[in-house]
């Protein structure tokens, strides 16, 4: 019942007009750049702090949930009329969404992507409102020792399941983690590779690393590549509404996707393309037309739309009680924290209750506002999408080298940027997975900073680790996650080869 | 360096994905300079640098336990493990006459054209020359225009419009309503002029 109080007391900030304007800026331009191929939620985040900066900042983070949950919605869209992704959680529903746009049941797609982001995201934030003080009393029991624990079971996870090549991962988050070791020692006020330039000493800024990673790398690369990805947009010829059959396919669907998608996202898993993947499986496993999948089956549009939608109500769960980010945008969303002097986790629902329950009652509306804006306007968001290649990525240059040069009026950050995307570049080449070196850079000091707080206390001691409950629990769960996959590849193959052999 | 060609000629990728088999036999030495064996050559410099630094990270001798060192070395070791498992595994794969795997969601390695690419990242260079020097208007102005023309947009005077347009609205609105400071540059008593800042 405290809960709800506490909600409501949410509701009053986030119904102010100002808020609620807020919210409007945030959905509108989540869904743009959900849309729009080649910028997602993490750079359009990243390109707008230095704006926020010096603002209020319980606008400015309602306006970055917004961004965040826009976003969701916005790429089914591309990923729909299009084929192509607008964000990586959309992969699944490119496949069966874009056969059914082929279909000419655009329409219908479109709709139960919609209504199911908005079922789901509702659903999700519920269940966001509820766990979260839940969680918060777990983490006042935490220690030092018991968050290094944690940040190492993120750092498992985040590289064991996103990308195809654990090796690669764990490259990547690695490297994020060495970048965070540049500037000055947070304990002893030491120097630490500045290569003796004073920009160098408040370390090299996340926002870059992800607008050189995100968006000048992805832009060499793209230029690279010479007009790839240039598909053809399908136009919706049905009407938006929903049959009763669809009804009747698509309710299950979106709540066993919510199911999927919610307890995933919370999981320090990275994101929200796993539970898509399962959902898509699970619906394909369920449904009574298994030989319309893969032709333009509409549970495996809703089905995958509605967890990718819950699984990003989920990453606001550790982000906000633990102050563990799962995701790049989670990683960005902790450094607009940290630019404004908040951390996120316990303290920060104490002492700034203001912010956090108007943040979580502002999800509730901005779902409400998604929903109306994506689906009778649908029409104009896939305008859009007819922007031509050029100007968009030029475009989208301007901003970053913009946002970039007014973080600190430095042109140092600029060649920053250059060099980071020439890393993106090299990375997308060389199928080394992004989101991990963003997660490693944000999270890498902090659990530097763990890790030494928790061996001064125990006086050098190592077995502090094992010793404490909570932390040998994470400890031996990051265990399992990092060799389980291995596990199962290798019970798999000897099986394969025992078929083979008989 | 065009290591998207192929070395011998490319049988068909048999999934999709995985590395496509070529034909065994003789291992020119172009095979051994593909981007699996640079990438791991390029982490293990980068564990190189890290380690090397790590050591010359100065300790305060009043501070007793781990020290601003420790992590850098905790950090520095694993990415050379990462680059020594990678360098393995892109040797085993020049041995056995793979070549690299096709990026994500790719069926085949596509060609790669390095003018548009080198052209976008000159434009990003530009800027970085410019806009301090010309002012943030004409420097974007260069940006767009480059960036277009990379992606193979060839009506340039359009673009070089359409970026100023896009650059001048921009500056306006930053400056003006939402107090970012900008290099004004060569514009500024123009555009001080307009906005009287």
């Amino acid at each position: 019942m405290e809960t709800l109080g506490l909600l409501l007391d949410g509701f009053s900030v986030a119904l102010t007009l100002q808020n609620l304007l807020w919210a409007l800026v945030g959905v509108t331009l989540g869904t743009i750049v959900g849309i729009l191929p080649g910028i997602g939620p993490a750079l359009t985040v990243a390109l707008l702090l230095p704006v926020t900066f010096g603002r209020d900042p319980i606008g400015s983070f309602i306006m970055f949930a917004g961004i965040y949950y826009g976003g969701m919605y916005g790429g089914s869209t591309t990923a729909i009329l299009l084929n192509t992704p607008g964000e990586s959680a959309s992969i699944i529903t490119a496949i069966e969404g874009n056969l059914m746009a082929r279909r000419g049941r655009g329409g219908a797609a479109l709709a139960s992507a919609a209504i199911g982001s908005f079922v789901a995201g509702t659903l999700a934030t519920i269940g966001l409102t509820f766990m979260a003080p839940v969680m918060v009393n777990l983490a006042l029991r935490f220690g030092p020792a018991d968050y290094f624990a944690l940040m190492v079971l993120a750092f498992t996870t985040v590289t064991s399941l996103l990308g195809s090549s654990l090796l690669r991962g764990l490259t990547s988050l690695l490297f994020g983690m060495a970048l965070g070791l540049v500037g000055i020692d947070l304990q002893t006020g030491q120097a630490r590779y500045t290569l003796g330039l004073l920009e160098m000493l408040d370390g090299i800024d996340v926002v870059i690393v992800v607008i050189g990673l995100f968006a000048v790398g992805e832009a060499l690369y793209a230029a690279a590549r010479r007009g790839a990805g240039d598909g053809e947009i399908i136009a919706v010829k049905d009407s938006l509404w929903m049959t009763r059959e669809d009804w009747r396919r698509s309710w299950k669907p979106w709540l066993r996707g919510a199911l999927l998608g919610f307890p995933l996202g919370t999981l320090p898993a990275g994101g929200a393309e796993i539970p898509t993947f399962l959902s898509y499986s699970l619906e394909e496993r369920l449904s009574k037309h298994k030989e319309e999948f893969g032709q333009g089956a509409i549970e495996g549009v809703a089905g995958p739309e509605a967890a990718n939608n819950a699984a990003a109500a989920g990453v606001l769960v550790p982000l906000l009680t633990l102050g563990l980010p799962t995701s790049a945008t989670a990683a960005i969303m902790l450094a607009a924290f940290q630019q404004f002097g908040l951390q996120p986790g316990p303290l920060l629902f104490q002492n700034r209750p203001d912010l956090v329950w108007g943040l979580i009652a502002s999800l509730y509306i901005g779902n409400a506002m998604l929903l109306v804006l994506n689906l009778p306007l649908v029409g104009l968001w896939v305008r859009l999408l007819t922007i031509p290649a050029p100007y968009l990525y030029a475009g989208i240059l301007v901003f970053a080298a913009l946002g970039t040069y007014s973080l600190n009026n430095s042109l140092v950050d600029l060649a920053t940027l250059v060099v980071t995307g020439l890393v993106g570049f090299v990375m997308r080449r060389c199928n080394v997975p992004v989101a991990p070196a963003i997660v490693g850079l944000i999270l890498g000091p902090l659990a530097e900073q763990q890790l030494r707080r928790a061996l001064s206390i125990s006086q050098g001691d190592y077995s502090v680790f094992f010793t404490r409950p909570i932390s040998a629990t994470l400890l031996t769960i990051a265990l399992v996650a990092l060799v389980a996959p291995a596990v199962a590849r290798f019970v798999t193959a000897r099986r394969r080869a025992q078929q083979a052999a008989a | 360096m065009k290591d998207s060609q192929p070395i011998h000629t490319p049988a068909p990728a048999p999934h999709g994905r995985g590395p496509a088999p070529v034909h065994a036999g003789e291992r020119p030495l172009t095979a051994w300079l593909n981007r699996d064996v640079l990438l791991a050559l390029g982490v293990l410099g980068l564990a190189a640098f890290f380690f090397v630094g790590a050591t010359r990270i100065r300790i305060s001798p009043v501070y007793a336990h781990i020290g601003p060192r420790f992590f850098p070395f905790l950090v520095s070791t694993g990415l050379a493990l990462c680059g020594a498992g990678l360098l393995i595994q892109a040797v085993r794969d020049v041995l056995q006459g793979r070549r690299p795997a096709p990026p994500e969601g790719e069926t085949e390695d596509p060609p790669l054209y390095w003018g548009p690419m080198l052209l976008s990242l000159a434009s990003v260079v530009a800027q970085i020359v410019l806009l301090e020097r010309a002012g943030f208007v004409i420097s974007s102005t260069v940006l767009f225009a480059g960036i277009a023309a990379a992606f193979g947009s060839r009506t340039h005077l359009r673009n070089a419009v359409i970026g100023f347009i896009l650059s001048f609205v921009t500056y306006w609105a930053f400056t003006q309503w939402l107090g970012l400071r900008l290099p004004g540059g060569v514009l500024r008593p123009i555009l001080a002029w307009l906005g009287g800042s």
